[in-house]
């Protein structure tokens, strides 16, 4: 299974396209994997699978995405904070499903893992929160996409206008998941792996003495003036997790 | 000028060249060409706007020209009964589609030369037959494959013509 996440694609910036589904193409010939499992974030931002139409860059995702199917992967998508509007209709574009918000089950290498995009985790962020509970309300959703889809992408740009002024007076400290938070799920769903992303800080680590957790890194449209690139997802085999980077992409 | 026919009746609109020079030689050659015979409104959102001239009445994209640049900054408004160039989220992406405003949409008003800023290009209004515009908007609309908002019957563009 390859897992990936956070590639917050957008129309404003092709590069990033090409780069993440280069990569992607080139795994799925390189590893043969299973499945192909999107933790979260895959798009800057979705209002509703109508943008669809508008937008050139989801057509080549769902493109990619539906190659890879037709190669015999299967294809998985779970939301994120910022694509939390992805729906059937987009999954159903790219051949796959969309998976539950907080996935648990054994990997192939038998471990218990509770696999999630991350944002719920992050219980020091009451603001978001807030925000999260509103979105997630079946009624503010269906009132949100009733609305012409420019008027959704207008109220989106205003949305992350504003979350771009908060992020920049936010303590560090917040910007993370809660660990005891974590440890309490894994325990409470007999897991003893963590799988997540959104927090863009890629490693692996120890939770507690017992639990583990990976974290998927974020990706950045390769640039001449950076040596270190961004990107890369996980790779779930009989054998554990394997990382697998960009830098030689 | 140009006159539109459609199965629900006809309206006329009247091409603003000074402001949207661009547009207005885009849309008349599409005009000329005979292109919009046979298109569809086929995205109708009573309240927001009508939009149409791509799409036949059995959903088949016609093949258009080269994509223009987008006029928007012309200071022209996004007001009731105003003509608008449709586009995708390139910002110069406009091609045949237009839509016609059903109510005062600031929200797609120019606001800067960037990526989301960009607008939706005013090139004319109707002058004629805005009650044909009125009728249309209120049709009954429904799903059609990944499209939303189709009318349930096609309200087709039988004829568009430059009048003299």
């Amino acid at each position: 299974m390859l897992v990936l996440s956070d590639l917050h694609l957008a129309d404003e910036a092709p590069a990033l396209t090409d780069f993440a589904l280069g990569w992607l193409t080139q795994s799925v010939d390189r590893h043969v994997p299973s499945h192909i499992w999107v933790l979260g974030d895959l798009f800057d931002a979705w209002v509703g699978d109508d943008q669809i139409g508008l937008s050139a860059t989801a057509q080549r995702v769902a493109g990619a995405l539906e190659g890879a199917h037709q190669k015999g992967v299967s294809i998985g998508l779970m939301r994120g904070n910022r694509d939390f509007l992805l729906g059937a209709d987009f999954a159903q574009a790219c051949a796959g499903s969309l998976l539950v918000d907080e996935w648990v089950g054994l990997l192939p290498d038998g471990t218990p893992t509770l696999i999630c995009h991350g944002d719920g985790l992050c219980l020091d962020d009451t603001e978001y929160l807030a925000f999260r509970e509103q979105t997630r309300a079946p009624e503010w959703q269906q009132a949100f996409l009733g609305q012409p889809l420019e008027q959704r992408l207008a109220v989106a740009r205003q949305i992350r206008a504003q979350s771009e002024t908060a992020k920049a007076t936010k303590p560090s400290e917040i910007m993370d998941i809660r660990p005891s938070a974590a440890v309490d799920r894994l325990k409470a769903m007999g897991c003893t792996q963590l799988i997540h992303g959104h927090t863009h800080r890629p490693g692996h680590s120890a939770l507690g003495h017992d639990f583990q957790r990976w974290v998927l890194p974020d990706w950045e449209a390769p640039a001449p003036t950076k040596d270190h690139r961004r990107g890369g997802g996980l790779l779930l085999t009989q054998k554990g997790v394997q990382v697998l980077g960009v830098s030689d992409f | 000028m140009i006159e539109f026919k459609t199965s629900m009746g006809s309206f006329t609109l009247t091409l603003n060249t000074e402001k949207a020079p661009k547009t207005c030689e885009n849309f008349t050659q599409y005009v000329q060409d005979g292109h919009f015979d046979g298109t569809i409104f086929h995205r109708v959102i009573d309240g927001f706007m009508i939009q149409g001239g791509g799409f036949d009445a059995n959903m088949n994209q016609k093949p258009c020209r080269d994509p223009i640049d987008n006029e928007a900054a012309n200071g022209l408004k996004n007001n009731r009964y105003t003509v608008a160039m449709a586009r995708t989220n390139d910002p110069h992406s406009a091609t045949a589609q237009f839509f016609i405003n059903v109510a005062d949409n600031d929200f797609l008003n120019f606001r800067a030369p960037m990526a989301d800023g960009w607008g939706y290009a005013v090139f004319g209004e109707v002058t004629a037959g805005q009650d044909v515009i009125d009728a249309i908007r209120v049709v009954k609309t429904g799903r059609h494959g990944f499209h939303q908002d189709v009318p349930v019957e096609p309200v087709v563009i039988e004829s568009a013509r430059v009048l003299a």
